[in-house]
């Protein structure tokens, strides 16, 4: 019995699962995009207002709740006058946590890079762009993957925080299947699984690339 | 920062904020000793239960702590089990960070190189020793950092516990938020009132690795 009902949400549990993925790769484009471009900028640059701006930019939305940033901009977009809606809100409040963790995975791997290699392009006479496409990005990139998935499977988790503004992904669908079908193990067992299902490529991969870069460390089993 | 001044919201936040501070103090805790306790179960070759830790640290990291609530609250009165929400709620927060502080624990005690091992075998130490004064005091070390930056992810993951009837901070904000219609006001409290928790912990953590810096030889 159960099983039947299963399947009678499963299209709407499959459309949810869409707009989880959907969301999070936007949230993900997004943040991806304005951190590297952020944390480029800041490269090699002396302290400065607007970095000092970013920078507790960056601290604020690490270290507030997600769900107060979200409660931000849908209740605090209404009062101003701005409805930004439950999926525009999700979108803007989600996208600047992300930005907030990205910037720091980014800005840490530019570290690794030695100053004098953007000198040394400035010396060749390449531009500012040449130099953030040919010589920063590519050894930034491999630096940067591990933490970069790592916040993007939290990206994937954290939309599910969206239910509570009534966005309908995974989360909010099965709060109503619970509801309607009063078997609540079934349907939440489905949506742990959606979501293991989504995250579990980026998991895989982050595990992948463990032996790459750093290396492991070489030890023995005590005993 | 009006609603500060209404006394009537400032006992809710007031009374808000325990309830947040105490929800975050036993999660990290419990998780804290948990993760310790399965990276000490796992140094052991013998250990039997080892896929299951494996299992259970993906199963935890992979789904939203927000599901793990919802499992706790909707599932298993179900099966006749009633808790009360806080008990639910920390049950579900402590099972979900205890896995992050696992994996971090984890890379710590990996990173202790294995000369250390044969040392302390050639010094005749035992098993136990061994774990407690060659690896762990140096595991901590290493794993420090991440372990702090999780305590603050319990602080703002408790906020979750709003959604399964637990009146902590965020709760209060939609209740007052609800009265007053200032959501920005209120929310902008709120966060403050978070940040400061957040810089008091990493404050922690400055304080923790300075003395480490300070007892390091060499």
């Amino acid at each position: 019995m159960d099983f039947e009902v299963a399947l009678a949400w499963l299209p709407r549990l499959a459309r949810a699962a869409a707009l989880t993925i959907g969301l999070a790769a936007a949230i993900f484009l997004i943040s991806g995009a304005v951190a590297m471009a952020a944390a480029l900028a800041g490269y090699g640059r002396k302290a400065s207002r607007s970095l000092y701006a970013f920078e507790s930019f960056s601290a604020f939305f690490r270290s507030i709740p997600e769900l107060v940033v979200l409660f931000l901009f849908y209740f605090g977009g209404a009062q101003v006058g701005i409805d930004f809606g439950p999926i525009g809100s999700t979108l803007i409040a989600f996208s600047l946590v992300g930005i907030a963790y990205d910037y720091q995975v980014f800005k840490g791997a530019l570290t690794a890079i030695p100053l004098g290699q953007m000198e040394a392009g400035r010396a060749l006479g390449l531009s500012t762009l040449q130099i953030y496409r040919a010589i920063l990005v590519p050894q930034m990139l491999p630096l940067a993957k591990r933490g970069w998935i790592t916040y993007a499977i939290a990206t994937v988790k954290r939309v599910s925080i969206a239910a509570a503004v009534s966005v309908s992904e995974i989360l909010y669908v099965t709060k109503q299947a619970i509801a309607a079908t009063n078997s609540p193990f079934v349907f939440l067992a489905l949506a742990v699984g959606l979501y293991i299902l989504i995250v579990s490529p980026l998991l895989i991969w982050n595990e992948l690339s463990i032996g790459q870069g750093r290396g492991r460390s070489m030890r023995r089993r005590p005993g | 920062m009006s609603i500060l001044a209404n006394p009537v919201y400032l006992a809710m936040i007031g009374r808000a904020l325990w309830m947040t501070l105490f929800i975050s103090g036993f999660v990290i805790l419990a998780s804290n000793l948990a993760a310790f306790g399965l990276c000490v179960y796992m140094q052991n070759p013998k250990a039997r239960l080892r896929p299951v830790v494996v299992a259970y640290s993906f199963f935890a990291r992979a789904s939203p702590v927000l599901a793990l609530l919802f499992v706790l609250y909707y599932g298993l009165p179900r099966l006749g089990i009633y808790l009360e929400p806080l008990t639910s709620a920390l049950i579900g927060l402590t099972f979900g960070s205890a896995a992050y502080n696992y994996e971090f624990l984890r890379a710590g005690f990996d990173a202790v190189p294995a000369s250390q091992l044969d040392a302390a075998k050639s010094l005749g130490l035992g098993r136990f020793a061994t774990v407690w004064k060659v690896l762990t005091p140096q595991a901590y070390r290493v794993a420090a950092p991440a372990l702090f930056s999780n305590a603050v992810q319990i602080v703002k993951g408790s906020s979750l516990a709003s959604l399964v009837a637990i009146d902590e901070l965020t709760a209060a904000s939609t209740t007052i938020l609800a009265e007053t219609y200032k959501a920005i006001e209120v929310l902008l409290t709120i966060s403050l009132i978070y940040g400061l928790v957040s810089a008091a912990i990493v404050g922690l953590q400055y304080f923790y690795e300075s003395r480490q810096a300070w007892s390091r030889p060499g």
